[in-house]
């Protein structure tokens, strides 16, 4: 089966819809006999140019390994599917389960900010 | 002459750092262009051709996701 990279923006105004969102395709991958490989919720981010008037949007990474009927599904269901702005499905010849480095950045800036919050509270 | 210089460097930091080159490094990316969103030329660079090519389409990738901007007129 075919190894598939699935980035979608999902409207920020829908954000609390997304782990269901998530849910529904890891659903229909597993059905459909695939495995997922990475899953990343990138949270709401700053748009570079405002798309369909919003600033901000809600992206999504996947990584799944999946026959081209699944991929028929998914691809429908963002076609149908007002909550999605864009999305781009790109093949890959292996599966990725790392970390991105958007993920990686996120997280250092998290800690960061912990770490401020830490320092703060014991000065 | 300081053309030349400038390419130099930027040659020597990209083949002794080689990262893995995707829409999602935006560090590397954000490098590689400009203040206004365009793409910096590989005779500037200095980079490789092949690499220049990935970088080149990992920036358009990145435009089409919002996660780079196309122009500065937004």
């Amino acid at each position: 089966m075919k190894h598939y990279e699935i980035v979608f923006l999902v409207h920020p105004d829908q954000s609390e819809q997304v782990p269901q969102m998530i849910d529904k395709y890891i659903n229909i991958v597993k059905n459909g006999s695939g495995f997922v490989h990475r899953i990343e919720d990138w949270g709401r981010r700053q748009l570079s140019y405002p798309i369909s008037k919003v600033h901000k949007a809600h992206y999504v990474l996947m990584n799944i390994e999946c026959t081209i009927d699944v991929l028929r599904e998914i691809e429908n269901s963002f076609r149908f599917n007002d909550a999605v702005l864009r999305n781009l499905i790109l093949c890959r010849s292996y599966a990725i389960t790392s970390q991105s480095q958007i993920m990686k950045d996120r997280d250092n800036a998290k800690k960061k900010i912990a770490e401020n919050e830490l320092s703060s509270a014991i000065t | 002459m300081s053309d030349n210089n400038h390419s130099e460097i930027n040659k020597q930091e990209f083949l002794n750092c080689d990262p893995e080159i995707d829409y999602k490094n935006l560090e590397l990316l954000k490098s590689s262009i400009l203040d206004g969103g365009r793409i910096i030329p590989g005779r500037i660079t200095g980079m490789l051709p092949w690499k220049q090519r990935k970088v080149s389409n990992a920036i358009k990738i990145a435009r089409f996701l919002a996660l780079l901007p196309y122009t500065d007129h937004h």
